[in-house]
């Protein structure tokens, strides 16, 4: 006999009198890995919200480890919340204190009026053996990496006595190799009676743990899959179209000797992060790290926290700024949420990096004018005046690109473009990647998870924690592991 | 149906606009009798605030709060999630004429509901005398065993099938009965779905063998998987050009049984499958076709959706999930009733209804 440990009966949620959960049905039973692949992101944060709050509901009912804990007809008063933890990217520890601190003392259980320390570092210590990890137990939660952060709120939640845990998207923050242990972990807890609800967009993430696999879309559960197979068919049946259109990019893709190349050198904070690649004009080169600290690095010396350090680019043997300088521009994650001025309209948005087009005054009407015509011909009329922020995410994500393409970089870091997107997203920045690509300009893909960066790259330089660089070309790009989403395609 | 302890809102109102008024009349007394004495304002003061507070508290318990409560029932019947039925007797009335309506509406309902039910007992009662259920198996022995002489086992096994089938259907009304019995129904209807759709249809009957002797002895609502089994094949795995697979799992968990009817044929999308779940799960549609016997398609499943809930409550039923071109699962959640629980309650009750008898 199985125990259930989380249902939610046709639960329904509203936000601003409108559903964002409908009939929604979910049973994740004990020691189960159920993974949640979101096909759109519609209703994910209404439900993690709701399972962390168990605010009331407006119809439906939600049992935990049995019992009924929230229920519409008692909608008025809030229930007891469910003893889980939500473990994503931003930390949730307590910051300028210890990892000791933050697993026993900050607890609502913890009643000693003494800390011993070194009874709780002994105990925390058999923990750490048990998982083969070293983790200093005194050591500042704000010096470790994300690997180990999140170790620490698991086994924060296992000593608080909950029996669930949420991972929210997790392959965006840890490595390939930091992923693979984290997996051992869970089947580790698993086997104590532990359940695990996984939450990612990629099916090919899922299916290495997952028991079963819930595709979300518009905030229902669509189907529940059973085993690999199935999931595996769902997965292809829902993005069979972005598939098709991955297809007859890759057969028409041609890339020409002749392109003028690049070389870009990064000196890295050590010797060993340091390296140098070439990239040709159209492009597109995925730089993927196999350790995340040293993408945090790469990321923090994009985006200019990394100025006090020795990190710097040198784009042919000079030194360059990216998003800086106009010849090397930078998309940043969430570019829908982090490029735009939401009070500003949609013209502003788009010209504010083009003063060295528009400088001329005589120029700069006419050439407005031409932009705006252009624009409102791909977007439809009246798009110009729109202030950015009533725009909708397909438009948004347009705008970043079509600045970034009439700003004339020679090449642009995209950082992990296709983070937290759902599916229509992630094929919309994917449509604009190639525009990007065929008007020459380089891109180059600094990520921690592959995610859909196989449907667009034509070189993959993987960078190992030893500073060790191995690339990958197009043409072998099948020897690739099939855990990476549509490794499938060059099979 | 008797609305006892509840008293409409508006006589709470009228209360508290009389204990208002009785206050204000104090106050304007209090200013012409009294003489004017600073300590005497003083606890005059203190006395109305602390009065104010008990009405304040009054109009938010008594009125404020039933009233917003009524408001908030009442909407999520107009949007068809919960029954009228199941509220009316929950409902706070407004006033003591609205009391007695909602008393009358649910007398109504019931007694629609009752007569409806009884009108279909009494109709299914004559149908089944006029099939005359011993002719129509009789009829298909005759037919199996003049099959037989002729050589054509086929149809003798066809025939045999349905004779089955048939006695299962008809002649058993009992509202539960065993996991074991209704998958053998299934297993009859499946054979002869076989004989229609050859080796285009398979069926598969998964649960874990450790457990299998005890969830044969489950109790389910009799007809509760056949429909969905039928349901799958003609909507699901039929439509299909390569061959289709109906997996029944039947699982055991503390909270219940756990049935899921999974087939991989055409599905449906997502609009189809909204309109479906929506139709499930409206007590509307529910009461509608509980009334009227009619629906707009998945018949087969709301009526087994609605029976569920009659039998065992709303917290119990069916959910569907679909995906096009992947496949359609339906899971029931059902409570764990055993054979030996339910043989039981029946000895309870036929003890008990002895025992009546001999007081008369």
């Amino acid at each position: 006999m199985r125990c259930e440990i989380l249902r939610m009966e046709k639960v329904t949620y509203l936000g601003q009198d409108n559903p964002v959960l409908q009939n929604f049905d979910l049973c994740i039973m004990q020691e189960e890995i159920m993974g949640l692949l979101p096909i759109n992101h519609f209703g994910i944060a209404t439900l993690l919200k709701l399972l962390l709050e168990n605010d009331p509901i407006y119809y439906g009912y939600i049992y935990f480890r049995g019992k009924l804990i929230n229920s519409w007809k008692e909608s008025g008063a809030k229930k007891r919340t469910p003893q889980l933890s939500l473990i994503s990217e931003e930390s949730s520890l307590i910051e300028g204190q210890s990892v000791l601190s933050n697993i026993f003392v900050y607890q609502r259980g913890f009643r000693d009026w003494i800390i011993r320390n070194r009874v709780l570092e002994k105990r925390l210590g058999g923990i750490f053996e048990d998982l083969s990890l070293e983790i200093d137990p005194r050591s500042s939660v704000e010096s470790l990496g994300s690997f180990e952060r999140i170790i620490v709120e698991i086994i924060r939640g296992i000593t608080a006595g909950h029996s669930l845990m949420i991972f929210n998207e997790l392959g965006a923050v840890l490595s390939e190799e930091e992923l693979k242990k984290l997996y051992q972990i869970i089947r580790y807890y698993r086997e104590r009676g532990i359940s695990f609800l996984l939450i990612s967009p990629h099916y090919e993430e899922l299916k290495m743990i997952c028991d079963r696999t819930a595709f979300l879309k518009d905030g229902q559960i669509m189907k529940i899959a059973k085993d690999q197979r199935e999931g595996e068919g769902i997965a292809s049946a829902i993005s069979k179209n972005y598939r098709k259109q991955i297809n007859f990019y890759l057969k028409d893709r041609k890339l020409w000797d002749k392109m003028t190349a690049f070389c870009v050198h990064y000196l890295g904070k050590t010797e060993r992060q340091g390296f140098e690649f070439t990239i040709r004009e159209g492009e597109c080169l995925v730089l993927q790290f196999l350790d995340s600290a040293d993408y945090r690095d790469f990321s923090d010396c994009l985006t200019g926290d990394g100025r006090k350090r020795e990190a710097a680019f040198l784009l042919d043997g000079r030194r360059i700024r990216p998003g800086r300088d106009r010849e090397c521009a930078v998309i940043w994650e969430q570019a829908d949420k982090s490029m735009l001025f939401p009070e500003l309209s949609f013209m502003e948005n788009l010209c504010f990096t083009m003063e060295f087009a528009l400088g001329n005054p005589i120029k700069r009407k006419r050439m407005r004018d031409r932009i705006r015509r252009e624009q409102e011909e791909l977007f439809g009329k009246g798009i110009a005046r729109k202030a950015a922020g009533e725009l909708t995410k397909r438009e948004k994500y347009a705008l970043v690109y079509h600045r970034i393409l009439l700003q004339r970089p020679k090449f642009i870091f995209c950082i992990q473009p296709f983070k937290n997107a759902g599916l229509a997203q992630r094929e919309r920045i994917w449509e604009l990647q190639r525009m990007l690509l065929q008007n020459g300009i380089a891109l180059i893909i600094p990520t921690i998870s592959m995610a859909d960066s196989l449907s667009i790259a034509d070189r993959i330089i993987r960078l190992h924690t030893q500073g060790e660089a191995e690339e990958w070309k197009r043409i072998s790009f099948h020897l690739l592991p099939d855990t990476v989403p549509f490794h499938d395609l060059y099979s | 149906m008797k609305r006892r302890g509840k008293r409409a809102i508006s006589l709470k109102i009228i209360f508290f606009l009389f204990i208002v008024l009785a206050l204000f009349l104090l106050v304007i007394a209090t200013d012409l009798f009294c003489s004017g004495e600073a300590s005497f304002f003083r606890f005059r003061a203190v006395f109305l605030l602390f009065l104010l507070l008990l009405l304040s508290l009054f109009f938010f318990l008594c009125i404020y709060r039933p009233y917003r409560f009524y408001e908030e029932r009442l909407e999520r019947v107009l949007r068809g999630y919960a029954a009228l039925t199941e509220l009316c007797a929950e409902l706070p009335a407004l006033t003591p004429m609205n009391k007695r309506e909602l008393e009358l509406v649910s007398e109504i309902l019931n007694s629609a509901e009752l007569s409806e039910q009884s009108k279909r007992q009494a109709q299914y009662q004559a149908l089944q005398n006029q099939i005359n259920p011993h002719f129509l198996y009789n009829t298909l022995d005759g037919i199996r065993s003049e099959a037989l002489i002729a050589g054509l086992d086929k149809v003798a096994e066809m025939t045999e099938a349905l004779a089955a089938f048939f006695r299962y259907t008809i002649s058993n009304t009992e509202d539960l009965v065993t996991l074991e019995e209704e998958l053998e129904n299934c297993n009859t209807y499946f054979k002869i779905q076989k004989y229609r759709f050859g080796d285009r249809l398979l069926m598969r009957i998964l649960m874990d063998e450790e457990d299998k002797a005890f969830l044969l002895k489950c109790m389910i609502p009799k007809l509760s998987l056949q429909p969905i089994l039928e349901n799958s094949i003609i909507h699901g795995t039929e439509l299909k050009l390569e061959q289709g697979c109906t997996e029944i799992r039947i699982e055991r968990t503390d909270r219940g049984l756990l049935l899921t009817v999974s087939d991989n044929g055409v599905g449906m999308d997502q609009e189809h499958l909204r309109k479906l779940r929506k139709r499930l799960g409206d007590a509307r549609e529910e009461l509608s076709a509980g009334i009227t016997g009619t629906g707009r398609g998945g018949i087969a499943l709301s009526n087994v959706n609605q029976r569920i809930h009659i039998l065992f409550g709303e917290e119990y039923g069916l959910h569907i999930f679909s995906v096009e071109d992947i496949g359609t699962d339906v899971e029931i959640t059902l409570p764990l009733i055993r054979r030996e629980a339910e043989e039981n309650s029946e000895k309870r009750r036929l003890y008990s209804g002895r025992s009546g008898n001999l007081e008369m």
